[in-house]
């Protein structure tokens, strides 16, 4: 599926095939902004901004969204987990704009899940997990988590293998959020501590994935 | 005829206010007009070596700039208003502009006048100043510590004020008591956001001698008073007109160096000058509220008898003393520590201190909510440790029902209350014995509920005008109306109070209407311009309604009285042989002969056939000051479940039953409860503002600083008990700030309590998730 860079929050809202195919994109969109966010508000803004803690990028991590850019020079594509470089950096270079989100099927039986816990001013994650599992043939065939708000970028966890082959009982699930935390620098600001944050980061991993795992059928 | 008087009508006020067709400050246009931006400090703390203004004068559209230098001599202080006696009060100059030093980041540096506001604000960029940076504090009780950084040449230690409250003999129930408890308590510095912003429009016209000022104001005669001793006007060339004002919460009661900026501006220019402020300013240079630290103890009996409090209390004021804040951590915070309790002794310490911050004044409640925080923390801390349900701790030391008036330790007296009767019907709605084997069930399963219950009461209607001398108020405490009828017997009431939201334009002619037998839309009420409206003291302090609504309802008796003399003339009877009956004079026994109040209105104003010397017209003016504040009182009660893992609180239930005497209006009480409940789960949930150790504000914008929001608030259930007050004629008390006063501690408590189990006692302010957490990983012995 393909979405272009300027379609609002609502539009994604309103749309049945990608409700229908997508499901964790317009659950999350609902947790961005108010009304008026979301009626006014691009998803290629919302990405090319690369806010931290922004929720639609770790969900453009576990679905392994491509990205097109195009400048006067061109177009290239950029999977988005190569997209953010920093926060509010990314690959993009002056003089090019993102046109395009590409999203591959996602996998058969795919469950996905995002759980986050708000700012309560901004309202944008303190620590948000997104989550894709796949089962098949009763146990996991493969697992996606991505995190927000947690360190400078979003950033995929690299050790979700672990689950795959098993039927994702809640202590593997426990030990993957636990190990997605390994060697991270967590922000430290004066909403949440490192430690808190971190903490945070491992309830919504394990909840996200739990969550995933029951809709996958 | 069925009376207004009790009805829940609608607002008034509400469809313009929602459909965009409301004027406020920022919307007054004027021919020539100029736009004023103001350089603020970046600094916390700095002495001013150079201010070079030459480029920004240079700068497209700029038509002048001003230095503190520059105004030192045409422009007086920034006054303070509230002198308290006998406690050494300090306060030193507020120049309009920094002259040679700044105290807090935003602080005024240089004015700009320019032609936009764009080339205004542009121009600030092009001002150079050479700052040698001081030390910041923002802490009140490390302020106030030998070798802390000194903000002012005269007062040492930064020690604006030492004021003492004591009553009975604390140290010696102290002494003698079995049962002894202390607190640090922490009251975080909280930013007011009215959702306008202030702003100040002001225009000389050099032929008549006249300034106009519109500002956004809550008291149009206190700043016209402030903006004369500013700008050295006389009073009678001033005039305030406070329009649409978009709340205030206590943040526009103060006079600010800004509308004697603009005012200065345009006496020097001969052209109107405005001023907005917009959120980033508005949370730097708007007074703030709160910031205490506090050490509390409490001492009792075993079986609950509370028989002493002593309190030790660093106020920040910020860089410089505002308006009203040596009052506000004082005469309305310390003197109400018996709260609705009949507390014998008690000793109190309040040290009022400059910090490198924002200045601090009145914030919704001021004063009160932090009293009325100290006192049902440490209840509860207090029947924790002597194993009493804090229901029962209330009860017992509750002033009983029959005592009003009653004196408490601190000298003060309650009018009347019946705190037995709010608190009864609070508990029957919770079902309090069921909620506590529910939680007993609960915690069995590993999960954490809990119950605040507050009994409190507060001091508002502010107040007699002798007692606000005593009390060194800069000011009197009465209120005014002007009751005016017009040819055509319809009605116009001009307040000396200036609402900005509560709702008294609808229930002030709901009190005039029934006084007259006419149709509520037969009667306006205008507020907020100088030139309309007798002296008056302004809407704060919930006294709105109690001293300004009684005097429309003097004033409107009056008139009353008066249209009972004509009739009588014209009906050829005795005074004493009418009836007032369905909106008319009616001879008693003869029902055809009557006059209507419209023919009476008539009469007065064509003074066709008075009676003998009768002048004519038909209006009437009162003054009205009460003899005592007004005591609302009540009970809130807050259910919670915490959620251990994480620390989010989430709130079950929130019960307010509140007694302000008789409702003239439920729907416009139930909107002041709801709003003050949810400003006041804000402080106890998610505001704060934060300064770094340099003195600057972290939580300067709506990104970081958590105003709640509708999604985040519980459903709020509202009950009542009518207890009226002896002191005014409608027998009401105020109750614009209950809701803030008695919801943070009933939240706090209630978390606290669901926490009992894991052994946590306290939580400071706000309980996000973060501290909540913290708290449980430090009772289980873990984490910081
Ligand atoms: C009140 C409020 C609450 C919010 N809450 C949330 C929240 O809870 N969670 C959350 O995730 N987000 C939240 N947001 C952020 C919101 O998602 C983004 O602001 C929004 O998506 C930005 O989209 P826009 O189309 O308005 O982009 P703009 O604001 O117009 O653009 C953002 C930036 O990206 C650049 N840009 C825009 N489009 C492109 C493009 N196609 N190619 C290259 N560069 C581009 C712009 O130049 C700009 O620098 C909130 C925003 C507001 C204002």
């Amino acid at each position: 599926m393909r979405i272009g860079a300027t379609t609002t929050y609502r539009e994604l809202l309103d749309s049945k095939p990608l409700r229908a195919k997508y499901p964790l994109i317009a659950e999350v969109t609902e947790h961005i902004g108010d009304l008026q966010v979301r009626n006014a508000g691009t998803i290629g803004g919302g990405l090319a901004h690369a806010d931290p803690a922004a929720d639609m990028p770790p969900v453009m991590l576990v679905l392994d969204a491509t990205f097109v850019l195009q400048s006067k020079g061109g177009k290239r594509s950029v999977p988005a987990r190569k997209f953010f470089k920093g926060p509010f950096t990314t690959v993009l270079k002056p003089g090019e704009l993102l046109v395009e989100i590409r999203l591959p099927g996602p996998p058969k039986g795919a469950g996905m899940a995002y759980a986050s816990f708000e700012q309560a001013a901004s309202g944008y994650a303190l620590a948000g997990a997104a989550a894709l599992v796949a089962v098949a043939k009763g146990v996991i065939a493969r697992a996606e988590l991505a995190f927000t708000g947690v360190a400078e970028t979003p950033f995929l966890a690299p050790a979700t293998k672990p689950l795959i082959g098993t039927k994702g009982d809640p202590d593997a699930i426990g030990r993957v959020a636990e190990a997605a935390m390994a060697g991270v620098e967590a922000n430290d600001d004066i909403h949440a501590g490192r430690e808190y944050r971190l903490h945070l980061a491992r309830v919504a991993a394990r909840r996200a994935l739990t969550e995933a795992l029951a809709r996958a059928t | 005829m069925a009376t207004l008087f009790g009805s829940g009508i609608k607002r008034r006020e509400d469809p313009r206010l929602v459909t965009g067709r409301a004027t406020y400050t920022d919307d007054v246009k004027l021919p020539g007009l100029l736009y004023a931006a103001i350089l603020r400090s970046t600094y916390a703390h700095a002495k001013l070596k150079q201010v070079d203004v030459a480029k920004a004068k240079q700068a497209a559209g700029v038509v002048a700039v001003y230095t503190g230098a520059d105004l030192r001599d045409k422009v007086n202080a920034v006054p303070c208003a509230w002198n308290v006696p006998n406690c050494d009060l300090k306060v030193p100059p507020h120049p309009v502009l920094a002259v040679d030093k700044v105290r807090y980041v935003g602080d005024g540096i240089a004015l700009v006048v320019a032609e936009s506001r764009a080339a205004a604000r542009d121009a600030l960029d092009l001002i150079e100043v050479d700052y040698d940076p001081l030390d910041a504090v923002v802490d009140p009780e490390r302020a106030a510590q030998k070798g802390a950084p000194q903000l002012h040449a005269d007062v040492p230690n930064n020690v604006a004020f030492t004021w003492k409250v004591t009553g009975g003999d604390a140290d010696k129930a102290f002494a003698e008591a079995p049962v002894k408890l202390e607190q640090r308590i922490l009251q975080p510095r909280l930013l007011p956001t009215a959702m306008e912003p202030r702003a100040a429009c002001a225009s000389y016209n050099p032929g008549t001698g006249q300034l106009t000022c519109w500002i956004t104001s809550q008291n149009p005669h206190i700043h016209r008073f402030l903006l004369s001793v500013m700008t050295k006007l006389p009073e009678h060339r001033i005039r305030v007109i406070a329009p649409e004002v978009g709340g205030g919460f206590g943040s526009k009661i103060p006079g600010y160096a800004d509308e004697a900026l603009v005012s200065f501006a345009s006496l020097d220019l001969g052209r109107p000058v405005k001023w907005t402020e917009d959120r980033s300013e508005n949370y730097k240079v708007t007074i703030h509220g709160r910031d205490h630290v506090e050490h509390v103890e409490l001492c009792g009996t075993k079986d609950g008898k509370i028989t002493g409090l002593r309190t030790r209390v660093y106020a920040g004021l910020g860089g410089y003393a505002s308006t009203a804040a040596p009052g506000i951590p004082t005469i309305l915070h310390g003197l109400m520590y018996s709260g609705p309790y009949a507390i014998p002794n008690i000793a109190g310490t309040v040290y009022g201190v400059y910090t490198t911050t924002t200045p601090v004044d009145a914030y919704r409640g001021a004063g009160r909510p932090e009293a009325t925080f100290l006192l049902e923390r440490m209840i509860d801390l207090y029947a924790r440790k002597i194993g009493m349900d804090p229901v029962e701790v209330r009860r017992k030391n509750l002033i009983p029902n029959d005592k009003f008036p009653y004196t408490v330790a601190t000298g003060i007296t309650y009018d009347s209350g019946n705190y037995q009767g709010a608190l009864d019907k609070a508990l029957q709605m919770i079902d309090y014995k069921k909620f506590r084997a529910e939680q007993a069930k609960a915690r069995k399963d590993g999960r954490y509920l809990g119950i605040g219950v507050t009994t409190y009461c507060e001091i508002c209607g502010l107040g007699p005008s002798q007692v606000a001398g005593a009390v060194g108020f800069g000011g009197g405490l009465y209120d005014s109306a002007i009751v005016r009828v017009y040819p055509t017997g319809v009605v116009r009431a001009y307040i000396g109070a200036k609402p900005h939201g509560q709702g008294e334009e609808t229930t002030f002619a709901q009190i005039v209407a029934d006084e007259f037998g006419l149709p509520v839309e037969n009667v306006e009420v205008v507020a907020g311009d100088t030139e309309a409206t007798p002296q008056g003291w302004g809407t704060y302090g919930s006294r709105t309604t109690a001293v300004c609504g009684s005097a429309v309802k003097v004033a409107a008796q009056r008139v009353k009285a008066k249209a009972k003399q004509i009739a009588a003339h014209l009906l050829e009877a005795n005074e004493a042989d009418l009836d007032w009956k369905d909106g008319k004079f009616v001879v008693k026994g003869s029902p055809d002969k009557s006059k209507s109040f419209g023919e009476l209105a008539l009469m007065a104003n064509v003074a066709w056939n008075m009676p003998p010397g009768v002048e004519p017209g038909l209006e009437a003016t009162a003054f009205f000051d009460p003899t005592n504040f007004v005591f609302p009182f009540g009970t809130h009660i807050c259910t919670v479940e915490v959620d251990a893992e994480t620390g989010e609180v989430k709130i079950l239930r929130y019960i307010a039953v509140d007694d302000c005497g008789p409702q003239i209006n439920p729907m416009i009480v139930e909107g002041q409860v709801h709003g003050g409940v949810i400003q006041g789960l804000g402080e106890a949930l998610q505001e704060r503002a934060v300064y770094d150790e340099d003195g600057q504000l972290l939580t300067g914008t709506l990104m970081d600083y958590a105003v709640p929001k509708a999604s985040q608030m519980p459903k709020i259930e509202t009950a009542h008990t009518v207890t009226p007050s002896p002191v005014n004629p409608l027998g009401v008390k105020g109750v614009g700030e209950t809701g803030t006063i008695a919801s943070v501690p009933t939240l706090v408590n209630a978390v606290c309590d669901a926490l009992a189990p894991l052994g946590v006692t306290h939580i400071d302010k706000p309980l996000t998730p973060a501290r909540v957490w913290t708290a449980i990983q430090q009772a289980k012995g873990g984490a910081r």
